[in-house]
């Protein structure tokens, strides 16, 4: 560009110099000294143009050389392929063939702005000025392109505890904002990394931030196996892996709650999971995580790590429904001594769904179900419990599902005392990105909490996502 | 004895095993598209040496296809996915490729297609874009098989990357796609006028908005046929449709989309929306309401029964009505329900011949 800027200004003073040497006859001497400027203009000009030739040539060569990869020629003659540099620049009634004719077009609507081909009668081959030539690689991509995703997920809500008091919990309405960044690193492996911001347990005190998630996972996969290293949610059962906002409910079920903590786990290690060369679904996951702090997976002072093994199965019943299911253990040493007791937790998780293909968007059903058991040592004594939830839920318009869910769970450190509730939820999705939940749940417990067995709870939820488009787990 | 028995059963295994070889190398490459009208495009140019499946249904929204854990067992075995790009599978293809961990379709891999790369785009937006204007699609509208010129350069990009990842097959893909191409161009401008121009001059023309004056100029207007000549008459004329998708084909027929149920892509119609649309019908005096089968007729009768417009139900990928079993025959029966609700019945007729031809 600059080598076109001095040679058009060269241009533009060149034919004003005689004028100005013919204006001033006597003064020889100025004359002299405006012959040698001319002069050296004249060189400079030349050298410029010399410059200027052979850069084209240069270009011409490099864009013919690379004509052939842009456009494959599985029966285009090989003449054919040097067609996009010329054909865009001449005019249609003297392109070489129909289908040279036709590329020229096409890139034509392809790029409505640039220069169209019949418009322009002097672009000839020969005219450089022609910019036709740069419409002919992609545009460039946008600086953008190399940042990483990011996203930022809100979840807001207000509740009502019949047994506390007061609508919103603690007086905050927000209870998470999740930001997200995450991206390929190499063509090996990606990073995702969620950082969770949550009001601290004292009211006045303001937020805490945290980990939910950070890891690195594979991008390859040889024969069918994949992994991630880093802090992940433990895939254990169907619920767990899912984070609050994703879930069908504002809480996670009560059976979660009480073995793994009020927001499931989450823990660091390393994960290998494996999907079977069959014509069904089969994936075998294996991950070995550090023993995580308030949850059934803290067990005493230990440094051994929590051994998980997860069974998925999906089989397609038919084109509109599904049916998965699932088989988890985890196995956590309580003591460092190799050989001695152990604390476990297994689960079942078994899920159906329906969805017409035409009127999908309109109607669908889903239905989960999940049992957990688990052996822990308690004091030196063994506490077996169990507990388990089922929730289907209906879609019954575009924007509106209505959902129960029914809970019974044992606490795991004393299995005489149990909780059961029932719940019902209707949400209303005012777009993909942004949902509204009005919830009920009725409990009861065989013991005393604020010297009450029943507690009438009200949830009001507020979930939005910000950000590129979430693709949405199965 | 033993030795003789040791060496003929060791030639037996070898032989078995060259034999897997070869027939292995016989086997057809094994194609997954995310849209059934992609994996029709494939079946034409592919032939016998291609085995295809599509993960999405011809009556489903092709913006919400599901990850279903069984599309990705479908995928580990693909030696090409096809995909039709700008953001239309953003909702669920990442998963189902991750959960494939076949590194073979990953994305920039010879066995990844985005068939857009090539294709005319519309609406591609220029400014900024936000959530605000509903499900824009960053990259522009994504309906763009709609157009048949583009089905053409979709089909070609097809055949280009079949031969390259069997390189054995090129000729027979090439001889496919010519096949196609000039299937599509007969349909799209009558047999006869192909025959005596080309299918690349035809469409180099329409392209120019040079056709009608070349074919007056050149006395050939009576031989035009095809898709053309059912879509002439009506050129000129504006519908509803439903959602921002129907762009593509009412750009290369000369009709235009005055504007939608939807107040803006995605978003589902407002009361207050229908009140404006119906005016603007109104106004315009305008005669269709077009919408893909999937959506609920609700909001389109409620116009129809306060305008008076039409409400025609066509399927805008392949399977999506019985009459659409490939890309020429959605084609068909999108031209044939438009000029039908429109009021051109002798055009019809024209293209009927040219399908029957």
């Amino acid at each position: 560009m600059r080598i076109l800027a001095r040679l058009l200004l060269c241009l533009a003073i060149l034919p004003g110099l005689p004028a100005l040497a013919q204006s001033a006859p006597s003064q020889d001497g100025d004359v002299a000294a405006l012959r040698k400027e001319v002069q050296e203009l004249r060189q400079q000009l030349e050298q410029q143009q010399r410059e200027h030739d052979a850069q084209m040539s240069e270009l011409r060569q490099r864009m013919s050389a690379q004509t052939p990869a842009t456009m494959p020629a599985t029966s285009q003659p090989a003449a054919g392929a040097a067609a996009p540099a010329q054909g865009a620049s001449q005019p249609a009634a003297t392109a070489s063939s129909p289908a040279d004719e036709l590329q020229a077009a096409i890139r034509q609507a392809q790029s409505p702005t640039a220069p169209a081909a019949t418009s322009q009668p002097g672009a000839a081959e020969g005219n450089w000025l022609s910019t036709d030539w740069l419409s002919f690689s992609q545009p460039p991509a946008p600086v953008q392109s190399f940042n990483p995703d990011i996203s930022l997920v809100g979840d807001f809500q207000g509740r009502h505890d019949s047994d506390v008091g007061g609508f919103l919990s603690d007086n905050r309405i927000v209870r998470e904002l999740e930001l997200g960044i995450s991206g390929n690193i190499d063509p090996y492996a990606r990073v995702v990394s969620i950082f969770s911001v949550h009001p601290k347990p004292d009211p006045d005190s303001g937020y805490d931030i945290d980990v939910e998630e950070a890891y690195v996972e594979s991008l390859s996969s040889i024969d069918g196996f994949g992994g991630k290293v880093g802090k992940f949610r433990l895939d254990f059962g169907k619920i767990n892996e899912l984070h609050q906002h994703a879930l069908p409910w504002p809480e996670y079920p009560l059976v979660i709650q009480s073995f793994f903590g009020e927001e499931g786990v989450a823990a660091e290690g390393a994960s290998v999971s494996w999907l079977a060369p069959t014509d069904q679904f089969i994936e075998l996951t294996s991950q070995s995580v550090a023993k995580s702090k308030d949850s059934l997976l803290a067990g005493d002072d230990s440094d051994s790590f929590v051994q998980l093994l997860h069974l998925k199965t999906f089989n397609d019943l038919s084109t509109n429904s599904t049916l998965e299911w699932g088989l988890s253990g985890a196995v956590m040493p309580t003591s460092d001594t190799p050989g001695t007791a152990s604390d476990a937790v297994e689960g079942m998780d078994l899920t159906y769904k329906w969805r017409p293909t035409k009127e999908g968007l309109y109607q669908s059903f889903k239905w989960i179900n999940e049992l957990l058991t688990s052996q822990r040592q308690v004091d030196g004594r063994h506490v077996c419990a169990w507990g388990g939830y089922s929730a289907p839920e209906y879609q019954f318009a575009r924007q509106w599902a209505a959902g129960l869910r029914y809970d019974y769970t044992q606490d795991p450190t004393d299995s005489s005392r149990n909780t059961q509730a029932i719940g019902a939820y209707l949400t209303f999705a005012q777009s993909e990105f942004l949902y509204w939940r009005l919830g009920y749940q009725f409990s009861h417990r065989n013991f005393l909490v604020h010297n009450s067995e029943d507690d009438h709870t009200i949830f009001l939820q507020l979930d939005f996502s910000l950000g590129p488009h979430p693709a949405h787990k199965y | 004895m033993n030795t003789s028995f040791k060496i003929a059963a060791a030639a037996s295994v070898l032989g078995l095993w060259l034999l897997a070889d070869i027939s292995r190398a016989a086997e057809p490459l094994t194609v997954v598209t995310t849209t059934p009208t992609l994996k029709s495009l494939v079946e034409a140019v592919g032939g016998d040496k291609v085995k295809v499946a599509s993960i999405g249904a011809g009556d489903e929204d092709p913006h919400f296809i599901q990850a279903k854990p069984s599309f990705m067992v479908l995928a580990r075995k693909a030696d090409l996915w096809v995909r039709v790009g700008m953001e239309l599978e953003i909702g669920y293809e990442g998963l189902i490729l991750d959960g494939s961990r076949n590194g073979k379709i990953r994305v920039g891999q010879p066995g990844h297609l985005d068939v857009s790369e090539k294709v005319i785009k519309l609406e591609v937006p220029t400014g900024k874009v936000t959530r605000d204007m509903g499900d824009v699609h960053p990259l522009g509208n994504p309906h763009y098989w709609l157009d048949p010129l583009n089905g053409r350069i979709m089909a070609r990009e097809i055949a280009d990357r079949l031969a390259q990842l069997d390189p054995n097959d090129a000729a027979a893909f090439a001889q496919n796609y010519k096949a196609f191409e000039k299937a599509l161009d007969e349909r799209m401008f009558g047999p006869e006028l192909v025959a005596t121009l080309g299918g690349d001059k035809l469409w180099a023309l329409q392209l120019r908005h040079q056709l009608l004056p070349y074919l007056d100029e050149s006395k050939l207007r009576g031989k035009l046929g095809g898709w053309q000549a059912a879509m002439l008459p009506l050129a000129g004329q504006s519908i509803i449709t439903q959602h921002k998708s129907w762009g593509y084909f009412t750009n290369r027929f000369g009709l235009s989309v005055a504007g939608e149920l939807e107040p803006k892509p995605g978003i589902p119609p407002t009361a207050a929306h229908l009140a404006e649309t119906i005016e603007l019908i109104k106004r315009n005096g305008i005669k269709v309401i077009l919408l893909e089968p999937f959506y609920e007729r609700k909001a389109a009768d409620n116009v129809r029964q306060k305008t008076g417009a039409k409400v025609v139900v066509c399927a805008s990928a392949v399977g999506g009505q019985k009459e659409a079993t490939d890309y020429l025959a959605l084609m068909d029966l999108i031209v044939n329900k438009l000029s039908d609700a429109l009021g051109a019945p002798a055009a019809r007729a024209t293209a009927s011949q040219a399908t029957l031809r």
